[in-house]
């Protein structure tokens, strides 16, 4: 029997199969059949909901602090604003602008570093905010907000020194609601204290944990040593001295200098918190790529790539306040043999690949705390004898009351050939009267181009992105003088 | 018996011919013959023979032949209903076999709509139709190139020039802000996308018809918004059983007038030379001591590629089963060195029919296509590192080889800026290998049946299997800009399985004078892709492509899976009533996995109406008008062209290292919105079809106006939030316009005819709203969509000229001659960036024209035809002129753009347009201002003689001696001049976004793009190529 001859006996069949599939077809299709679940993604609805996820979510804002401290746009922020870094001068001129204060509230690279950092704050509000709702250890759960709350607080002092009055973002954001108004940089403060106060009651003093991953997140005293500085930064000494002082002898100073940045050397005796940098899953640190010559990379054998025309390299300012005999010159600096010019080669992992350098950068270590906790204290010989232990690492004799120049002065060269190019010497700057700061810049820039610059005390900070100010239907305003 | 006619026919025309033998010298006598139908064969009764100028006249019996009376030097003139009337010079003849051609009125002409098929008399939408005749014997791969011109409301623009790379099309300009603007493609029923319709072999498809508005697309429903194209594959013919053979040959290159014009070395160093002395720096060595070398980079990179075709078809059909095999192989290098794709495709496509009432049948076309690159593919970022780019940016002081014979770099003599980092093309082509191959399966499998008279039932079962396989291996022997300083190897592997199922019911019925035609149906549609990903670095040993060859601690993998779903009802009617009053209404509920737990379906529907007035006496009477119709529709369709995923808030996973390990953290990634729900485009369509002079004219015009409510916009966020946007339904656009075809038969003849034929459709977009937000945001403020405007308009200062000597320029105090001058917008005496109040609206990237002509000369076996096409009214933000080709990065640079008439000094003020070099660095008091600016605003006009094809057709005298029925032999070439005043490759080229192809979404915060740069160029771009070719078909 043929097919045609099927279809002509039972002439029913084709309908009734036809209506049978139909339904069937129509039956099963309901609404599970649209809901397709993720499997690519994890569902922000339910997380944080568990001790472990919470952890996760911490772990977050670390790999985002990352980003920010190993940024060559914020490197150049922080240190080629000021007198010790320079721009290639036929590098992009978006670039140069921030080192020649003629940036607009269009820059790019401004507007990146922003981005940048305003992530980190909110990958950080969505644990202190999720977390005390988790379930599983109680313990866990309170460590993770607190070091939330440190990197938090961490961010926002980098974003209050950089722009001023800054929105003060403290909650998960409502993208229906999105915009916040700028808060003034005092209150900005305040939430700072507030923030890295807490985390400091709640931090563990280290973490033995068996496993080697738990080092290198935020302490008790990391904690306490920003608190110091951010008390410094905005005046108040006295709180600055009671922070510190909790850190001395907590710490202690690496015998050679050179080994703080060396490949390997993470958070070691002097490391108090540093942004951790390892080249496994391309979470290397890539600053080199833009900071070393080709030459010298080809030359050391060096994998990871170089540059012909380094972005920031140091200016002849630095090199020249460097005293005769200081070991840390040449950790900092090395001069390109085949371009006969001066790098910046603080940061070099001679075994480094493509993925990028096993260096970490430190965000605070222990000499910061002491010529912190010496500037704080003011010209006394506990003060200076702090400053003495950071000289006689760098092989230089002690100095006192009877060395020329002022305190200030004496703390702030120290400060300068100490943390060259680890992102704080424009932050160390802001600490000075605007005057001294404008006339100081003035100068070096106007030695750097051969032609007259003028800084004026409206460049001491940057200008808000221009997209942020769009975007914010009239909260935030720009700074002045852009 | 059709064997028994054969030997008939023979017989008869056996007698005629001694008939005619015998009466050859009569003045007047008697002459017969008989009259078939030019296409089938077929012997047509009926048929009026006149002797012209005579009231003479007889008609053709059952068997189709005649006998008629004349004079030996009169005319007969030959009428049929339906056919084209004849008119024959006896010239002493006897016998005269008479062949009839269809005159196809547009009115009779089939189409296929969305489910189904309606003759273009009855339709009420604007749908326009594309027949394979210009498609085929065309040097393409894919019919996306062939399409363009063809048909009005409809652009397509090629991107990317080299072999394998895909068209962006769409149809009534673009109607949405984030959303996907490609149009639905079917093909053969099936729903899918763009790369199926790529992947077709251009020769196995039998028409395109493009849906426009609501009626035609609302059953389609939530895919309609943006247009469907429509894909029918060829079937075989019934009573034909044959088999087709084409092959052509040919060659590519990118002739001289479309490349760029560059400067060559003496040239350049003049320029720099200037620049580094006008931006006050000490003038390189290498500049000093030019040795002289002046290497043309685009002669190094760009080539002369073959291009062949071969296709081989059998198919056969009884009135119970049909069958239509097809092969296709094409192998297309491109016009850069190592750049080629080969495509192998087959296609089966069966029917079988038991019964009169029930049918089966499948089609199956799988298909490979193998692509070679020899750099970074376009979204690895190019702007430095494709041997296109290098053709453009190598400086041209730099020769192809040292004096060792080995490759030549700019490091040799250190060339400041990153144009000293560059590779060397030769070098990167043997050291970067690309592969790509795409495999493609798309099946649709049907059963029919007609359960009572007119009802009938359709089901059908697809699968679509897609698999892409990448494979990228690059071997460096040193560092090259943007390119990885040690061995790397990736491979990417991604497969896509989709399937659909189908049921419809369709009822015809004709009561007296009341025509119906019903469809329901319920259809369900899936999807699901996963990728793979590994990657290593600084391989053991050269060639294999292994990555266990590789430093296992840089091996890195990753994956991603996707996944929708949509299920559908649908329904429409199509009434008219005495054949000239039409209605069609349309209906279809949709739901889709990719919205909102609160919004995911949704119901969209249409209504149209037509008139044909020729069917009312008092038109009917007009000879001059042969066919009339005023048709209107309104509906609405709609858009889910978003990622998967997207309404749900997600993190995605980030490595952070602590103490000497790796452990997880996350990232955010789309803030989600649970009310997401579909994008709703509102279409109105007044259209009219006229014909004259017998069908000879034949003009259709069609008014439209879409507008798009519920916008699934990517509402940018202020950055501080964590989130560079989110996808909302907000804010309305329109694209209003008209669309104008006109064909005509200029000269008719048996011998003769000229065809003309020309379209232009115009496109004005308005953002309506935007949600309360003021303007949107794109490449870091470069593009803005602002209400009232269109989208994506360019935002940068206005450069008003150059500053000559003794200008006063308050707002640039420092400005010297030969510098940029720019307007201070905001009149503040300061001059701004893009950014700031100096920035305005400097250009859109927006086609207010794009147009189509077409001309086809025939004179007896040779046919001339020629197709061109070509855009208006649009711009580009440059960012090849102004940002990668300027002195700032030390590369070549566009002779045109900033070499000539540039400003030099006072003597030599140039052409007031063009700054002097470096200007761009040191534009007095507005540095870096010059980069984001009306000067880098290139206008993307043009005209492009897009095909001309002579053919011949060998006569059959010829060909039925060797048994072959049909033969043909043409010369074409493609893309045969452009008339621009675009600078620098192809008007067309976009750039890719920064960030990623992503939509939206925290996890891109570097930029606020959303990934869709309409109004940015590529950097820099590859002409498109010529391609010559011969060729030859025939069939047996």
């Amino acid at each position: 029997m043929n097919l045609k001859n099927i279809f002509q006996t039972s002439r029913l069949t084709p309908e009734v199969f036809g209506l049978v599939l139909m339904i069937a077809l129509v039956t099963s299709c309901s609404e599970d059949f649209l809901d397709v679940v993720p499997q690519d993604r994890i569902d922000k609805t339910t997380f944080y909901s568990t001790a472990g996820e919470v952890i996760i979510g911490v772990n977050g804002v670390y790999a985002s602090l990352r980003s920010d401290y190993g940024n060559l746009n914020l490197f150049t922020m922080r240190e080629a604003r000021s007198d010790n870094g320079q721009l290639n001068p036929n590098g992009q001129s978006e670039q140069i602008s921030l080192d020649s204060f003629n940036e607009t509230p269009g820059n790019l690279l401004v507007l990146d570093g922003w981005t940048n950092m305003y992530r980190t704050i909110s990958l950080a509000n969505a644990v202190i905010q999720n977390g005390p709702n988790a379930t599983g250890d109680p313990a866990l759960i309170a460590r993770a907000i607190a070091e939330a709350k440190f990197l938090r607080g961490l961010t926002y002092f980098q974003l209050v020194r950089l722009w001023g009055q800054v929105p003060l973002r403290t909650s998960i954001t409502d993208v229906e609601n999105a915009a916040v108004a700028s808060s003034p940089a005092a209150d900005v403060y305040n939430q700072i204290v507030k923030d890295v106060t807490e985390a400091s009651a709640a931090l563990p003093d280290s973490y033995t944990g068996g496993a080697t991953k738990e080092v290198g997140r935020a302490t008790k005293f990391a904690a306490l040593a920003l608190l110091g500085k951010v008390e410094l930064q905005r005046g108040n000494k006295t709180a600055a001295v009671t922070a510190l002082n909790q850190v001395i002898g907590k710490y202690s100073l690496m015998a050679n200098y050179a080994d703080i940045h060396k490949a390997g050397n993470d958070n070691k005796a002097e490391s108090i918190f540093e942004a951790n940098f390892n080249p496994s899953n391309q979470t290397g640190m890539g600053l080199p790529a833009n900071l070393v010559y080709q030459s010298e990379m080809t030359r050391l054998g060096v994998k990871a790539n170089g540059t012909t025309a380094p972005a920031v390299i140091p200016t002849n300012d630095l090199i020249s306040s460097y005293e005769v005999g200081d070991l840390r010159k040449n950790a900092t600096i090395t001069t390109s043999v085949a371009e006969n010019k001066p790098y910046v080669s603080k940061y070099l992992d001679l075994a480094a690949a493509a993925q990028g350098h096993d260096i970490n950068l430190v965000v605070i270590r222990y000499a910061d705390v002491l010529l912190s906790l010496a500037e704080a204290l003011g010209e006394t010989p506990t003060a200076y004898g702090y400053i003495n232990q950071v000289r006689a690492r760098a092989g230089l004799g002690t100095i006192d009351g009877t060395t020329p120049g002022t305190f200030i002065d004496k703390v702030m060269k120290e400060r300068r050939v100490e943390f060259a190019f680890e992102q704080s010497r424009w932050f160390d700057l802001l600490r000075l009267p605007a005057a001294q700061v404008t006339a100081l810049m003035s100068a070096q820039l106007t030695a750097q181009q051969g032609v007259t610059v003028i800084v004026s005390a409206n460049d001491l900070l940057f200008p808000i992105p221009q997209p942020e100010i769009d975007l914010a239907q009239g909260l935030v305003t720009q700074n002045p003088g852009y | 018996m059709r064997k028994k006619y054969q030997t008939f026919k023979i017989l008869l025309m056996s007698c005629l011919c001694l008939a005619f033998a015998l009466i050859a010298n009569a003045q007047t006598g008697k002459i017969t013959g008989k009259v078939t139908d030019a296409q089938s064969g077929e012997s047509l009764p009926g048929v009026n023979v006149i002797v012209k100028g005579t009231t003479i006249g007889t008609a053709t019996d059952a068997n189709g032949t005649y006998t008629i009376e004349a004079a030996s030097d009169a005319v007969l003139v030959i009428t049929a209903i339906g056919y084209v009337t004849q008119e024959l010079e006896i010239s002493g003849r006897s016998i005269i076999d008479i062949s009839m051609a269809t005159d196809v009125s547009e009115l009779d002409e089939i189409v296929v709509v969305g489910y189904g098929t309606q003759e273009k008399r009855s339709l009420v939408g604007a749908v326009a139709k594309i027949s394979s005749e210009r498609i085929e014997g065309r040097p393409i791969s894919s019919a996306e190139q062939a399409i363009s011109g063809l048909t009005a409301g409809i652009n397509v623009s090629q991107p990317g020039a080299s072999p394998g790379d895909l068209a962006t099309i769409n149809i009534r300009g673009i109607g949405s802000i984030s959303a996907g603007y490609s149009p639905l493609f079917v093909i053969d029923g099936y729903p899918t996308d763009q790369r199926n319709f790529a992947a077709i072999n251009p020769r196995d498809i039998e028409s395109i018809e493009v849906l426009k508005d609501a009626s035609a697309t609302a059953i389609y429903g939530s895919r309609g918004a943006n247009g469907v194209i429509l894909v029918t594959t060829k079937t075989a013919k019934e009573g034909k059983s044959q088999i087709n053979f084409g092959v052509s040959t040919g060659v590519a290159s990118i002739p001289e007038s479309a490349r760029p014009k560059l400067l060559n070395g003496s040239e350049y160093v003049q320029f720099y030379k200037e620049s580094f002395a006008n931006r006050g720096q000490a003038i390189p060595d290498y500049l000093t001591n030019w040795d002289g070398t002046s290497t043309n980079w685009q002669d190094v990179v760009y080539r002369k590629g073959a291009f062949q075709d071969y296709n081989l078809s059998a198919s056969g059909a009884t009135d119970k089963a049909s069958y239509l095999i097809s092969g296709n192989y094409i192998d297309q290098q491109g016009t850069v060195i190592g750049e080629s794709q080969k495509k192998y495709s087959v296609r089966l496509k069966v029917d079988y029919r038991p019964t009169s009432k029930i049918s089966f049948g499948m089609v199956a076309a799988p298909n490979v296509t193998d692509i070679r690159r020899s750099s970074p593919a376009p979204e690895d970022g190019t702007d430095w590192a494709s041997l296109n780019s290098l053709a453009y940016l190598l400086p041209p002081i730099v020769p192809v080889r040292r004096s060792d014979g080995t490759y030549a770099l700019p490091a040799d003599q250190s060339i400041l800026g990153p144009a000293g980092q560059l590779a060397n093309p030769l070098e990167l082509a043997e050291q970067y290998k690309r592969k790509t191959q795409l495999f493609r399966l798309l099946t649709n499998s049907y059963a029919s049946v007609e359960i009572l008279k007119g009802l009938t039932f359709r089901t059908s079962i697809g699968l679509n299997f897609a698999s892409d396989k990448g494979q990228t291996l690059y071997t460096p022997t040193g560092p090259r800009f943007t390119l990885p300083n040690v061995s790397n190897l990736n491979l990417a592997q991604s497969q896509e399985i989709g399937w659909l199922s189908e049921t419809t019911l369709n009822y015809k019925k004709v009561i007296n004078e009341h025509s119906f035609d019903a469809i329901v149906g319920y259809t369900a549609q899936a999807n699901r892709e996963e990728s793979l990903n590994g990657n290593v670095s600084s391989l053991a040993v050269n060639g294999p492509t292994l990555l266990s060859l590789g430093d296992r601690t840089t091996l890195t993998a990753s994956n991603g899976i996707s996944e929708n779903t949509l299920v559908s009802a649908l329904g429409r009617l199509n009434y008219s009533f005495k054949g000239k009053y039409l209605l069609t209404a349309t209906v279809r509920q949709d739901g889709s996995s990719r919205f909102g737990a609160n919004n995911r379906s949704k119901t969209f529907g249409s209504i149209g109406a037509g008139w044909l007035l020729s069917e009312e006496g008092f038109i009917k009477n007009i000879d001059f008008i042969s066919s009339a119709k005023i048709r209107g529709s309104y509906g609405t369709t709609g858009s889910n062209g978003i990622p998967d995923f997207i309404a749900r808030p997600s993190l995605n996973p980030v490595d952070q290292a602590f103490g000497s390990g790796l452990v997880k953290g996350v990232f955010n990634g789309d803030p989600g919105n649970s009310n997401l729900t579909w994008e709703t485009s509102k279409k109105l369509d007044i259209g009219l079809d006229l014909s004259f002079m017998k069908n000879r004219i034949n003009l259709v015009f069609d008014y439209y106006n879409n507008e798009t409510t519920d916008l699934l916009l990517s509402r940018s966020l202020p950055l501080s939030s964590g989130f560079a946007g989110t996808l909302t339904n907000i804010g309305s656009m329109r694209n209003s316009g008209f669309e104008l075809t006109l064909n005509a038969n200029v000269v008719q003849s048996n011998d003769f005819s000229v065809t003309l034929g020309g379209n232009v459709t115009n496109n004005k977009q308005e953002v309506l709203s935007l949600g309360g937000a003021n303007e949107l945001f794109n490449f870091f403020g470069a593009l803005r969509t602002v209400v009232g405007g269109e989208l994506q308009q360019i935002r940068g200062t206005k450069a008003i000229g150059v500053v000559q000597a003794g200008d006063v320029l308050p707002a640039q105090p420092t400005a010297v001659p030969g510098d940029i001058k720019f307007e201070d917008f905001d009149g503040n005496g300061a001059i701004g960036d893009f950014l700031s109040k100096d920035g305005q609206l400097v250009g859109d990237p927006n086609l207010d024209w794009i147009y189509g002509l077409n001309a086809s000369i025939k004179y007896k076996n040779f046919e001339l035809f020629t197709l061109l096409q070509g855009q208006a009214g649009g711009s580009v933000y440059d960012f090849y002129v102004i940002q990668v080709g300027t002195d700032a990065q030390g590369v070549n640079l566009s002779k045109e753009f900033w070499y000539d008439g540039r400003y030099v000094s006072p003597s030599q003020p140039g052409d007031g347009k063009t700054p002097r070099a470096g200007a761009l660095l040191a534009t007095g008091g507005a540095a870096g201002v010059g980069f984001v600016s009306s000067l880098g605003v290139q206008k993307t006009d043009y005209l492009r003689i897009r095909n001309i094809t002579l053919s011949y057709n060998i006569p059959s005298v010829f060909s039925e001696k060797y048994r072959i029925r049909n033969a043909r032999l043409f010369t074409s070439v493609e893309n045969f001049y452009t008339f621009t005043k675009f600078i620098g490759g192809n008007p067309d080229a976009r750039r890719n976004s920064i960030g990623g192809p992503g939509l939206i979404g925290g996890s891109r915060l570097s930029g606020t793009s959303d990934g869709r740069e309409l109004a940015l160029t590529s950097v820099p771009s590859l002409p498109l190529p010529r391609t010559w070719t011969v060729g030859l078909t025939f069939s047996f």
